[in-house]
């Protein structure tokens, strides 16, 4: 038993991880239509930055760490997206991508290609005890950060006039317009948001036990299956996504190695992908579009 | 029969049977004989490696080792009066994109000094033997040794395994037993790892495999591999896989409380390891089958010397030495091409035949027998245990190079898995 919680502790942690790369995503996709290829680079550079300027003060590194990544991000939709509104799908998928090869080039020139350090900080190297099940300070940061975050992001959408209007925006643009809603503004802050929930999930991704290193960016992407899982337009298919994901990561390596010579768990969360897929192509809790004629 | 189009279709069939035979050899300067990569002025050699990806930084090691020890022999005065020079290709350590960089770079170069990776190797065996190109692996895997055209310039992995576990029964063993967990990258290079855990229990009394788990690369969490091995109870774990990785493993036995001995193979360890893991890395030993960077050896002041002058800033990783190496082997094989006047891609591979090197102590010697004997191309069997100085990330060795009789007695045949 011991076992099994320790590995769901551990699963839970990693998809907490998952969850928060997911929702960026998401967000800016609900208000953009944009799926954001270049965001796991925005996740990669902010644990560059927090472990560059760990030395310093951690929580200098983490506000400058958000500084950077709200403008890169606001940035990068007012200057490149902005000017492909209305063009073909393909063009701006490309645009993500050729932001997100930018970046990682850019990382590559001024850290080199090496791992430097991890972003612990404050949350250290220790254990809690209980029972027969260790439960490392820097999950249950995860988990008790992930948690927070959530509620205020929960409490923004449901409670603020901006959350009012990015969920506006969400269901149908031209009829949040006609509301008078900025569709500027509302991309603007989402986008924001992506850079701040990047930099949250960096941190976390580059924590102890792991480093930061250029391989993040693949980490991230590996939050696919999370999103198609949960439907790339919900925040609460994210969440539910990324953690399932999680689990199915941990706890497969935990039970399944007798099966697939031990890497069943890896393909896993694509295999639930695929059923996800075939039964609700939109996702757990994404909604099919439905069109009047 | 009309004589415009007979002599059109010959034409077609000329152009086609060009096409089919690949590069055209011609003689050059001094009445040697070349194709691919070689002109008058240089020798290209092609370096295929992870320059990005995780075994980014390895990759760049190794090749800033290999480009110093090509910047040596062309002070020296090249090999046949010509420039050695390298050729890069990016792998990204995806065996996919190195089908591309090899297509893309196989007619510009001599031979392929550097090709990383066994799964990639594999993958390109038809074409290395069809195209009749020496390779020298960038792997210590012993399953490419049979592989035509493909050589080792390094102790392959089993006798690590081997040579290491024999070691660790005899300094951790209680009353000679040692129980050993095998923690494996889910690839040919760690299946190859976990063979030849197995044939040394197999074949040494109190040797015991309690427990083994396997994990693919993209891994970011390591707790069910961790707990496999506690649960087992085992005195040490062998971790047959990359750097990048080794560090999650370690951190997070220790926060599971699971503190054994670790020992791994060279490509499990990198200097950049040391900052994060402190003193976790006093329980770890590393097989290798060079020396590290900053051992007092006569060769070490020339690597030190031309790494500074083609990549300086250069960080002291063991992986400068094993390209060093790498690249001191190509040499010999073109000075030995270049004496029997035939540089071409399958002269080169000619060469390899009987090749004998000596690396001025920075590694066992390296011989290769007949080509057509794959156990003869064996090049060393000789390994040295390494602890870690945690200050300064360098390995410290604990033993002399040398091979155990397991070892000696080891044919590619007992690797069949």
């Amino acid at each position: 038993m011991d076992t099994f919680i320790q590995l769901t502790f551990q699963g839970v942690s990693l998809g907490c991880i998952y969850a928060l790369i997911g929702l960026g995503f998401v967000i800016v996709f609900k208000s953009s239509g944009v799926f954001n290829f270049a965001h796991p680079v925005f996740v990669m550079a902010s644990a560059y930055i927090v472990a560059a300027l760990s030395p310093f003060g951690f929580f200098w590194g983490i506000l400058t760490a958000a500084v950077c990544m709200v403008a890169v991000a606001i940035g990068c939709e007012l200057f490149v997206l902005r000017r492909l509104a209305g063009r073909s799908l393909y063009l701006v998928i490309m645009a993500t991508l050729g932001l997100s090869v930018m970046g990682q080039s850019a990382i590559a020139m001024i850290w080199g290609v090496e791992a430097q350090g991890s972003t612990e900080g404050p949350m250290g190297r220790g254990v809690l005890e209980i029972g027969g099940v260790s439960l490392p300070w820097a999950s249950l940061s995860i988990i008790a950060v992930s948690l927070v975050l959530l509620a205020a992001l929960w409490f923004f959408f449901q409670r603020t006039r901006m959350g009012l209007a990015l969920r506006a925006t969400a269901d149908h643009h031209e009829a949040a317009m006609a509301q008078g809603i900025s569709m500027r503004r509302v991309q603007l802050v989402s986008w924001g948001i992506a850079g701040l929930l990047a930099v949250v999930a960096g941190v976390f991704l580059g924590a102890f036990p792991r480093r930061v290193s250029p391989s993040m960016v693949d980490t991230a992407l590996g939050v696919l299956p999370a999103l198609v899982i949960g439907g790339f337009a919900s925040l609460v298919g994210a969440v539910v996504g990324g953690v399932s994901v999680g689990l199915m990561l941990v706890l497969g390596a935990g039970y399944l190695t007798s099966f697939g010579g031990g890497g069943l768990y890896v393909v896993l969360p694509y295999v639930a992908m695929l059923v996800v897929l075939a039964v609700r192509p939109s996702g757990l809790f994404g909604r099919a579009d439905v069109e009047r004629v | 029969m009309n004589p415009r189009r007979t002599l059109v279709g010959l034409s077609l069939c000329s152009l086609l049977l060009a096409g089919c035979a690949g590069v055209s050899t011609s003689s050059g300067k001094g009445g040697v004989k070349v194709d691919a990569g070689v002109t008058d002025d240089e020798i290209k050699i092609g370096l295929l490696n992870g320059y990005t990806g995780p075994v980014a930084a390895g990759a760049i090691a190794g090749a800033a080792g290999f480009d110093a020890r090509l910047a040596k022999a062309n002070a020296e005065g090249g090999v046949c009066d010509r420039d050695l020079v390298s050729v890069r290709a990016d792998t990204k350590y995806d065996p996919a994109v190195a089908v591309q960089a090899y297509r893309a770079n196989v007619d510009d170069i001599a031979m392929i000094g550097q090709l990383l990776g066994a799964t990639t190797i594999f993958g390109l065996s038809k074409q290395i033997a069809r195209d009749d190109i020496a390779t020298l692996a960038a792997t210590s895997a012993a399953s490419v040794i049979p592989l035509e055209d493909v050589y080792l310039f390094t102790t392959p992995f089993p006798m690590y395994v081997i040579n290491g576990l024999t070691w660790a029964q005899q300094e951790f063993g209680e009353s000679g037993n040692l129980k050993v967990g095998v923690i494996y990258q889910d690839d040919d290079f760690g299946e190859e790892g976990l063979r030849a855990a197995k044939y040394a229990a197999e074949h040494t009394d109190g040797i015991d495999i309690a427990a083994e788990a396997s994990y693919d690369p993209t891994t970011e969490d390591f707790t069910a591999q961790v707990l496999a091995m506690k649960k087992a109870g085992v005195d040490m774990v062998w971790v047959h896989g990359i750097a990048s990785k080794t560090g999650p493993i370690l951190s997070q036995a220790s926060q599971l409380n699971f503190d054994p001995q670790w020992m791994t193979v060279d490509s499990g360890y990198d200097t950049t390891l040391a900052p994060q893991l402190g003193n976790l890395l006093d329980r770890l030993h590393v097989v290798t089958s060079s020396v590290p960077y900053s051992e007092d050896v006569p060769a070490m002041d020339e690597v030190t010397k031309y790494v500074e002058e083609v990549a300086p800033g250069t960080k002291p990783d063991q992986l400068v030495v094993t390209g060093w190496i790498d690249a001191s082997v190509a040499v010999a094989a073109l000075e030995r091409a270049c004496e029997k006047k035939d540089l071409t891609q399958k002269g080169i591979v000619d060469a390899m035949e009987g090749l004998e090197i000596s690396t001025d102590g920075l590694s066992p010697d390296l011989s290769y027998g007949s080509n057509d004997d794959a156990d003869s191309r064996i090049p060393s069997r000789e390994t040295r245990i390494n602890k870690v100085d945690v200050d300064a990330g360098v390995l410290v060795p604990v033993t002399e190079f040398g091979s155990t009789p397991l070892a000696d007695e080891w044919s590619l045949s007992d690797d069949e898995g």
